[in-house]
């Protein structure tokens, strides 16, 4: 699985054209075709309390994509990058799968606003949405922290979150396939306090020391493949320590698998992607795993 | 053939520039890390280099610098990040030639290497002349060497300007660069004017005493301020001054002065540039609009000529929703490029701001009740009748006013009653001061501080549209000021001041409406 | 029967402009969406000439015109591409592409950028299918 298409999901607002420009270091890993999704949801043509549907703002909008899309697609063009471009009305959600799905995108690009938290919660609400539906690979795009600046090559130091799952053994695999992009891969275990057997420093230890052992394994098998790592494990809270650890380690970016199958579990106990996608000031990279 | 050096960590960047470059007939060779390209540069001695700024090791700035070392001549290109304008002109002070934002694309390239092909040439030949002219100089030089003036010397070809006292503060020494910022001849200065004749009061108060530790003149404190030249005019330096002792005795003063105009000018001319860049994507975006739209009329105008010649409806009908759509498009189209027309001086003309004011509300009246949202109006009766240019205060007006509108409506709370007010105030000074306040969405501080200096860009991060930068513009022009305060969730306020010329006799004519 | 032509554009205006410039000069309009429904046409269909647009989901028609220009059993088909893309940035993306680890393509028979008049796009046909 290479990444070889990916859809750019844009209001414009939230992912703008530098977003897209760093993300044509994916080049190094076999990216050749851009495809441009732009949404106009109905509620930005509806009237007021659903009075009915506003044609010419819909065209209006429309027209108002399809000049920009035009113009970026002509410089990726001159790049030599293949471009294809969705402007269409609707929910944003479904319509995003249903193109994902026709173009067959090994790669979803969503940008995920960073504001109020009001707004957050709206856009946070799309993110879960997509991650819930998506069997593609989901990459919830974000501006660098409050700096509002787009890193120039998002995938230079992924942070890995690693659980022994099969979820994210297939975020490893993922993780092999950018070979070419990534520099260095940090690789993170967070183990519960609940695994610890006391409350001595040895105790400690002794849990750290068995984590890190389960990631060795993985360590090994990405330096086979001749990518750098480097193992850290933490203990707490796990969506805690995820982000923890992306600021320690200067992260560009979190990687993580999320298993599809155990969707019933974490509508009880909160799923760890999705929280990390909508919150994290970091992009996260999403491998959805379906199961066999 | 000019010989280039393209040097950029990212593989695909360079075949791609090199390909057309190679096509425009550039000799290019090419360099994938800035260590690289020194070597590179070594070997080929190329005219000019083209280099990224962000690479891992040595960056593009560290590359600039090691190759005006070797060679100051140089011409160094640097490729920056889209909006990057801090690093582009850190460039420019370390000597860059030009700068172009990413994605470059070929007209851009093209122009800053014209550019840079041209200076070349100037400084060739500029050298040939210098060449004649150093050998008949350099006789004399070797004398004046022998004759040990040096430090005299030193001072004399100094590019900082270099200002000594006597313990009275009498002005002693007074380098040729230091006339060249102040404007004073040296024979005016030198044993007759004092370092405060000079130098303003604050500057004068930055010489720092250095009592016990003459040794701490190398850690002087630079500071930027303004100097007045002989003419009055403000001149920006970088500025350190300090006593001189001897023994604890005070034995005069020196200032050093570092001329920042070049610098500013610098500066400022990127500003420029940069906005000028902005408006032509703008105006990039723009053509492709007009593309499309004519093309939409030829398209539902053909579709009408069939339908009329064969009375076939269907092909009426395609054509004429066709064309409608494209007129929606073209008036929109058309204001948009209206507003953003050139630069244009106010026309004062006698107006009156509070009727401008109830015009703007009139207008916004019924889409602000379309969508629930009460304008109210706040105005100064004292204004009256003033001289301004009314079509820039229509506009600016309304372009706040319809900003705070959309405001209200984005709000996602139904429960708030949605408010807009329009308030002028009569300031003293004659200055009117126009208010627009919403109750909306608000502004997150990030927003805010970008809200002015992001401009419309089909490229750009914000999209702001063109409103308020056509609004900051017109304020501009107008030599009027805009401020705002915004807080999310509670809203918005614009406050602009514009100065008026007062009507002859009929200031404080009261408002009749 | 006129001369069937394939019209490959994914705006449904513009599929109707130009479906009833090609009837009303006498040609056979053949439609597709996109460059991978353009594909599947010319293998079927073998149309006397291709309008292609540039910008087009699933396929573009850089992609489409290299597949088409370096087969043999196609490259003499002649192509009259009617875009907002610039000529400069299609020939190009085109000339990257070869660089890139591609056969040399040739030119296309005629390049119209939007707006184009319905009478210059019939003649410009006409003039291209000889």
């Amino acid at each position: 699985m290479e990444i070889r298409k990916l859809l750019f999901v844009t209001k414009f607002e939230e992912l703008g054209f530098d977003a897209l420009q760093s993300l044509l270091t994916l080049r190094n890993a076999h990216l050749e075709h851009v495809v441009f999704m732009n949404v106009i949801e109905r509620d930005e043509v509806a009237m007021q309390r659903g009075l009915g549907y506003k044609r010419s703002e819909a065209v209006r909008l429309r027209e108002r994509a399809n000049i920009r899309f035009i113009d970026w697609a002509e410089d990726l063009f001159e790049q030599g990058m293949e471009v294809g471009v969705y402007i269409v009305v609707g929910n944003l959600i479904p319509q995003v799968i249903i193109a994902a799905e026709k173009e067959d995108a090994d790669l979803i690009v969503i940008g995920c606003r960073d504001q109020s938290k009001l707004e957050m919660f709206y856009s946070g609400s799309d993110i879960t949405e997509l991650l819930k539906r998506s069997e593609r690979p989901v990459l919830v795009y974000k501006p660098m922290a409050r700096s509002g600046i787009v890193l120039e090559k998002p995938f230079e130091k992924p942070l890995l979150a690693v659980d022994g799952s099969p979820a994210s053994l297939r975020a490893v695999q993922y993780i092999e396939k950018l070979k070419n992009v990534v520099n260095e891969v940090h690789l993170l275990y967070v183990a519960s306090p609940k695994e610890l057997k006391g409350t001595s420093n040895l105790n400690i230890q002794q849990l750290r020391k068995e984590k890190r052992k389960e990631l060795e394994k993985v360590s090994e098998g990405l330096e086979d493949k001749g990518i750098r790592t480097r193992s850290h494990v933490y203990i707490g809270d796990t969506v805690e320590e995820i982000e923890r650890a992306a600021r320690e380690c200067q992260s560009t970016i979190i990687v993580m698998g999320s298993s599809g199958r155990a969707s019933w579990i974490e509508r009880w106990i909160g799923s760890t992607p999705r929280t990390i996608a909508e919150r994290s000031p970091f992009p996260t990279l999403i491998i959805p795993y379906q199961g066999d | 053939m000019a010989k280039l050096l393209l040097i950029d960590d990212e593989e695909a960047n360079v075949r791609v520039m090199a390909i057309s470059l190679r096509s425009d007939g550039y000799d290019v060779v090419t360099a994938y890390s800035g260590e690289e390209g020194l070597d590179v540069y070594e070997k080929e001695n190329p005219d000019i280099v083209v280099t990224d700024i962000k690479m891992p090791g040595m960056d593009g700035i560290d590359v600039l610098k090691a190759i005006k070392e070797r060679n100051p001549e140089s011409e160094v290109i640097i490729i920056t990040g889209h909006g990057d304008i801090d690093n582009a002109i850190e460039a420019l002070k370390y000597g860059a030639s030009d700068f172009i934002n990413k994605p470059v694309r070929d007209d851009a390239l093209a122009v800053a290497l014209e550019r840079a092909l041209e200076k070349l040439d100037i400084k060739r030949r500029l050298n040939e002349y210098t060449e004649n002219l150093e050998k008949e100089v350099s006789k004399a030089t070797q004398e004046l060497r022998r004759q040990s003036h040096f430090m005299e010397k030193l001072i004399l070809t100094s590019q900082e300007g270099i200002v000594a006292t006597d313990k009275k503060m009498k002005v002693v020494i007074y380098n040729p660069s230091a006339e060249v910022i102040l404007g004073y001849e040296p024979e005016t200065v030198i044993n007759k004017k004092r370092a405060m004749d000079l130098f303003p009061k604050e500057v004068m108060r930055l010489y720092v005493a250095r009592k016990h530790d003459s040794k701490s003149i190398k850690k002087l404190q630079w500071r930027e301020v303004q100097v007045r030249d002989k003419n009055g005019i403000q001149i920006p330096v970088r500025f350190t001054g300090t006593f001189l002792y001897e023994k604890n005795n005070i034995m005069g003063s020196v200032a050093f002065m570092q001329d920042l105009r070049e610098i500013k000018r610098l500066e400022k001319e990127l500003l420029r540039s940069e906005r000028l860049a902005t408006i032509g994507q703008t105006v990039a975006g723009m053509a492709h609009s007009v593309k499309n739209i004519l093309h939409g009329f030829k398209g539902g105008n053909y579709l009408m000529e069939i339908g009329f010649k064969k009375d076939d409806t269907e092909k009426l009908k395609a054509g004429w929703d066709m064309i409608q759509k494209n007129i929606r498009q073209t008036s929109e189209l058309v204001m948009d490029l209206l507003s953003f027309s050139k630069e244009r001086p106010p026309e004062y003309e006698p107006c009156r701001p509070n009727d401008i004011a109830r015009d703007v509300c009139e207008i916004l009246k019924e889409t602000a009740h379309e969508h629930n949202v009460r304008i109210l109006k706040d105005l100064d009766p004292a204004i009256g009748q003033v001289r301004m240019d009314p079509r820039s205060v229509h506009n600016i007006l309304m372009n706040l006013a319809s900003n705070a509108v959309d405001a209200c409506i984005f709000d996602e709370n139904i429960d708030k009653s949605r408010r807009v007010i329009l308030k002028t105030v009569l300031e003293e000074n004659g200055v009117v001061r126009f208010e627009v306040k919403d109750n909306g969405v608000g502004m997150t501080p990030d927003v805010q501080e970008k809200i002015f200096t992001s401009f419309f860009s089909t490229k750009g991060h914000m999209g702001t549209g063109l409103g308020l930068l056509v609004t900051r513009k017109l304020i501009e022009e107008h030599n009027g000021t805009i401020d705002m305060q915004s807080e999310p969730n509670k809203g918005t306020t614009f406050i602009v001041r514009i100065p008026f010329e007062r009507v002859e006799g009929n200031l404080v004519n009261t408002d009749k409406h | 029967m006129g001369k069937k032509i394939l019209v490959v554009d994914d705006d449904p205006d513009v599929r109707l402009f130009t479906q009833a410039v090609l009837e009303e000069n006498g040609f056979t309009p053949l439609m597709a969406n996109n460059g991978e429904e353009g594909e599947q046409m010319v293998k079927r269909q073998k149309p006397d000439l291709i309008v292609l647009d540039i910008l087009m989901p699933k396929e573009s028609g850089i992609r489409l015109y290299r597949k088409l220009k370096t087969d043999k059993e196609f490259k003499d088909i002649p192509v009259v591409v009617l875009s907002g893309i610039a000529e400069k940035s299609f020939l190009r993306s085109q000339k990257v592409l070869t660089e890139f680890g591609g056969d040399p393509v040739p030119e296309p028979e005629a390049y119209m950028e939007k707006p184009v008049d319905g009478d210059v796009l019939a003649e410009t046909i006409k003039k291209v299918i000889g």
